[in-house]
This record gives C-alpha cells, structure tokens and sequence, in this order.
C-alpha cells in the first residue's frame, strides 16, 4: 500500500529498535546507578537501595512506554521515525490503555514480534496487538500532510483483511 | 663736533645730558638722531657730509611746514562738508574700479587656464594614465602584489582575523543564523530518514503481497 499514511513494518521495527537500544543503556543505569554511587561514598549499599533500584529498572520499559504514547503518542524512536500511536478513531490514546499496550506487549515479547507481522497485509498495517487494544500506528509527516489528523487516520469502515 | 653734540647745540656732553628730557622725544627725532649716530659709528657721516645733511633736515622740514600751511589754508577756504562729499564720490569711483578691475582679470584668467590647462588634463586623462595603469598592472601584479600580501597577510591573520571571528561568535544573529541552520540540517536529515523508512515499509509490503498472490494463484 504505497503512500499509506500508517507507519509500516520496517518503521515500526526500526523505532522499536531505537527504543531497546536506549532502554538498554538506561536500565543498567538506573539498577546500578544509586548503589553504585553509594558504594563510593560509604562503603556497600545497602539492600534496601539494591532492590529498589532494581525494582525501578524493572518498571522503566512499562512505564517508558505507557507513558510516552499515552502523554504525545510517540516514544524516542516513534519521534525520530515520525510515528503516533493513536486509537482507532485518531484520539489520543488513553492511559490506561496505553499501561495495557505495553504490560501486555513487555509482558509477551515473542507474540508482541510475531504480531507485527500482521501490518503486511492489514488495509491500517495493525500489529496484533493494535487489534487487541484498538490502535493505529500512523506517520506524523503524512498525518500533517493530509492537514487534519483526523483525515490521516479516520476509521475504517472496511474490515481488515484476515 | 659730533652729530649728537651739534643736534644738542653744545660742545660739552655732560651738561647736555642733565637737560634732556626723561620723556620720550618725537619719533622723527628719534628716527634722525638713530640715522645720524649709526652714520658716525660707521664712519659713514663725516664732517664734510654733515652740513648737507643738515640742509637737507630743515629742506624737509620746511617743506612739511609749507604743506601743513597750505592744507589749513584749503580747509579754511573749503567747506567741510564738500570736502566730504568729495572724499565720499572718490572713494565710490575707486571702489568700483577695484571692482570692475577684478572681475575682468578673474574672467580673462579663467578663459586663459581653462584652454590652456583644460586639454591637456583631457588628454592626460584618456591617454597617458589608461597606458600607465596598463603598463604598471603586470609589475603590480606579478611583483608587488605578492610582496605586500606577504607582508600584509601575517598582520591580517594575527590581527583581523580573531576580530572579526569575535565579532562572529559574539553575533546574536550569526548565532541564530547556525541554529536555524543546524535545526534545518537535523530536520531534513530525520525527513530523509522518514523517508527511506516509509520506502522500505511500502516495498516490503508489496512484496511480501506477491509473495502470497503467487503462492495463493499456483
């Protein structure tokens, strides 16, 4: 489907990408950032810091993500490949639903890939769990193009082709 | 006897002294005693050039006396106001001669320098400098030139150019100019990238499409 203003599958991997390349770097960051810096300055930290900190680590990717899409639509790598996740509607994704897109998503990363699969042949390139959660991934560029966002992503009446 | 003693009409200097007056005499006095002493000191005046000297003072100064009679004696005869009118129509009449004399001469100068001065400058102008300029240019370029901007361009790297590279660096518009230049480099560059991704997305997807039509058509 050339020229279809929603963001396909190389985009989509290629923001993923970037997003696991700085999730890589953050995460050891923050898990070992504090103790780290309290082992400097006071000997061994202690385990209390241990388990919070990696605690905090744990939860940065879910809220990494859910708050990213659910606050502009865009994670860092949706940012520099100009996509949004939107609903299927073109509304902004809510809260909730964004924690759920990525619990989930996190949660089954194998199906999360396999599922993306899935944007080679949808008429709106949905990934399984677009369809799950009701979403759209569509490019900012081609969606300020179009002159309303709307346009760009309104819904569609045709079913996707199975 | 000296010319001091023989003005002063007496032989003993001593006695003259004490009856000069401290104020100061005439200036023709003045101008005659200087004369006659500088003569004598030079040994210009002698005895023989005294007396002819002497005629030739009081010649002169009866003729002053004769002139001055003669002034009163026109002055008691002529109205004083048509002196004045007289005095006024001649200055009027020199004046404008003055004038008249200037203007004339001003003209005919300007006539005689602007022909005499004004073809050879034209001349000049179109004939001699173009060849100089002509002429000189290959010695300008070829040896002068590279000599000064030897000399000149050490002083110009050490000097002007940290100057003007301040005045860039300090700039707020140069600063905004390289913002906007450099935002603009970023955002076509991250357009390119968009781009070729949603090339990839569309050929990707076409392909994976014949893929499956081929398989689904055998």
């Amino acid at each position: 489907m050339p020229g279809s203003p929603y963001a396909g599958v190389v985009t989509r991997f290629a923001a993923l990408a970037v997003d696991a390349v700085l999730l890589t770097l953050a995460i050891p960051f923050i898990a070992n950032g504090a103790p780290s810096l309290w082992s400097a300055l006071d000997g061994t930290a202690p385990g209390w810091l241990d388990v919070t900190s990696q605690a905090a680590a744990a939860i940065v990717p879910f809220a990494y993500f859910a708050l990213c899409w659910w606050a502009g639509g865009r994670t860092v790598g949706g940012l520099l490949f100009g996509t949004l996740v939107r609903r299927r509607n073109g509304e902004p994704v809510g809260l909730g639903r964004a924690i759920l897109r990525a619990v989930i998503g996190l949660a089954l990363p194998l199906i999360w890939l396999i599922g993306m699969i899935m944007i080679l042949w949808d008429d709106r390139r949905r990934a399984l769990h677009d369809r799950v959660f009701g979403t759209i991934v569509v490019r900012a560029v081609r969606e300020q193009r179009l002159g309303t966002p709307r346009a760009a992503v309104a819904p569609s009446t045709t079913p996707a082709r199975k | 006897m000296s010319a001091n003693e023989s003005a002063n009409g007496n032989g003993n200097g001593s006695a003259s002294d004490e009856q000069v007056p401290q104020r100061r005499p005439p200036a023709s006095h003045l101008v005659l005693g200087v004369a006659t002493l500088t003569g004598e000191r030079l040994h210009l005046i002698g005895e023989r050039q005294l007396p002819a000297i002497a005629l030739a003072v009081g010649v002169v100064a009866e003729g002053r006396e004769a002139v001055g009679r003669a002034v009163e004696s026109a002055r008691q005869a002529v109205p004083r106001e048509q002196v004045r009118d007289m005095l006024d129509t001649a200055s009027s009449h020199g004046r404008r001669a003055v004038d008249e004399s200037q203007s004339e001469t001003s003209h005919w100068l300007r006539k005689v320098v602007g022909t005499a001065v004004g073809a050879p400058v034209k001349w000049v102008e179109d004939k001699v400098i173009p060849k100089v300029i002509e002429d000189l240019m290959p010695y300008m370029v070829n040896n002068m030139m590279p000599k000064m901007i030897q000399e000149v361009l050490p002083q110009v790297r050490t000097m002007v150019v940290p100057v003007i590279i301040d005045d860039l660096t300090t700039d707020p518009r140069v600063r905004t100019m390289i913002t906007e230049q450099s935002s603009g480099m970023v955002a076509a560059a991250t357009d390119e990238l968009r781009e070729a991704t949603a090339g990839a997305d569309d050929q990707v997807e076409t392909a994976f499409r014949n893929v499956f039509r081929r398989h689904s058509n055998a």
